[in-house]
């Protein structure tokens, strides 16, 4: 790595998880966990997988050991992120009792149809002339993205259609995510192409994104909630008939 | 190499939908003011004549089949504008309903819940509607008679009557709206 490309590559390694650290004193501090655990875990676990990153790359010369610590880590990172969104839309449907129902088939489904088109396209994708292990690994990172970012994209078109209230917390995660994944996407499908080549440039901007995403989170999690509406004060146009038929039609039902 | 640049640009598009997508969602709450001058009004009765199975019936008795088509598309084609403009209804009132639901008056707020979640079921029944009627346009002889949308719309309307009403004492926008709701 040249010498220029150290500084903010530094800079954007360490960073994230700086800001990592406040989110998840935040949450601790303010019983936010509770509300989000998977969330939550998954700030605790990148910042484990960091460390365990950091060492290995410093005192474990063997880059074989860290791509499948890394692959490791990817793997569990993805399966975090599902809950992730899994808990997003437990927290926008349980609100609505009308739409408890549909919650899980709408999940079930969304994955499942994400998941043929990641497999699809990942049977009809050829094995570029990089190293195969790290082919499969971006090619598996690359199917993940795309259920991710489909189940993400689904809940906001439903939502944005039913226009369904969010907490500012869970809307601030989904955001990030959305923004994450949407990205990762492209890396992976990149990395899975060009191999080592550019790895570096395209680490940087992968790191860039994930600090905008980490800052988008933070920025929730230190936004209060909305307190209650006051009910709009207007004056009313009362027609008592209308209303006394309305509510003896009401009570029939 | 043609699979890696369809997906940058699926991602791409990806990340311009979250962003159009959560866009508004930052806003300040829309003014009840004014989201009570978007109501359309809307006449029940002509709906529930466009979706009558005995007219259908009717129609298909009294007129040539190649003429029956053309009205029976027509009515259908009438029916899914009815049906989008009693979903948009529905969205406005989900919005007052989605204010009443938060309010410290525990009556006001279970009414606005109920107010909410008829909305959003409406709104789901009027998704469901227009992809039958659609498909009742294409397909000649399907049938629409699983179409029951006029009924969650009176429920909703009462419930904005009620809503209203719990407001009484704390003047409220809602029941100004219900007369506008249905002609």
């Amino acid at each position: 790595m040249t010498p220029w490309l150290r500084l903010p590559f530094y800079c954007l390694w360490f960073g994230p998880r700086v800001v990592q650290i406040i989110i998840l004193f935040l949450l601790i501090k303010r019983g936010l966990y509770r509300e989000v655990p998977i969330f939550a875990a998954y700030t605790a676990f990148s910042l484990c997988k960091f460390i365990v990153l950091v060492v290995l790359n410093y005192y474990v010369i063997d880059h074989a050991a860290y791509f499948r610590w890394y692959s490791l880590g990817l793997g569990i990172s993805t399966a975090l992120r599902i809950g992730i969104i899994c808990e997003i839309f437990t927290h926008v449907f349980a609100a609505h009792a009308a739409l408890r129902n549909i919650q899980t088939p709408l999940f079930r489904w969304t994955a499942v149809s994400f998941l043929i088109v990641a497999f699809v396209f990942a049977a009809y994708t050829n094995p570029s002339t990089t190293d195969p292990t790290w082919f499969n690994v971006h090619l598996l990172e690359r199917s993940a993205n795309i259920v991710l970012a489909g189940l993400i994209l689904v809940l906001f078109l439903f939502s944005q259609y039913l226009r369904l209230s969010w907490s500012r917390l869970v809307f601030g995660i989904a955001l990030g995510l959305g923004v994450l994944c949407s990205l990762e996407l492209a890396f992976a499908a990149i990395r899975s192409q060009i191999g080592t080549s550019a790895h570096a440039a395209l680490d940087l901007v992968d790191m860039g994104t994930y600090q905008c995403c980490v800052l988008i989170w933070l920025a929730y999690v230190l936004l209060p909630e909305r307190s209650p509406a006051h009910v709009p004060a207007d004056v009313p146009e009362n027609d008592l008939e209308l209303w006394n038929n309305e509510i003896r039609n009401l009570l029939r039902q | 190499m043609i699979i890696t640049i369809i997906f940058v640009l699926l991602s791409f598009l990806s990340l311009a939908a979250v962003v159009f997508l959560t866009h508004g969602r930052t806003e300040s709450p829309a003014n009840h003011a004014n989201l009570r001058k978007e109501i359309s009004p809307l006449d029940i009765e002509a709906f529930r004549n466009l979706i009558d199975y005995r007219e259908e019936e009717f129609l298909r008795e009294n007129l040539e089949p190649a003429d029956f088509r053309l009205v029976q598309r027509e009515r259908l084609l009438a029916a899914a504008e009815y049906i989008r403009c009693a979903s948009r209804n529905a969205a406005i009132l989900h919005s007052f309903g989605e204010s009443a639901r938060r309010s410290e008056n525990p009556s006001v707020a279970a009414a606005g819940n109920k107010l909410a979640n008829s909305a959003i079921q409406f709104r789901l029944n009027a998704l469901r509607a227009i992809v039958i009627i659609y498909a009742a346009t294409v397909i000649p002889g399907a049938s629409i008679r699983r179409i029951r949308i006029a009924e969650g719309y009176d429920r909703m309307t009462s419930l904005v009557v009620l809503l209203g009403c719990l407001q009484f004492e704390k003047p409220a926008a809602y029941a100004s709206a219900a007369p506008q709701l249905s002609t």
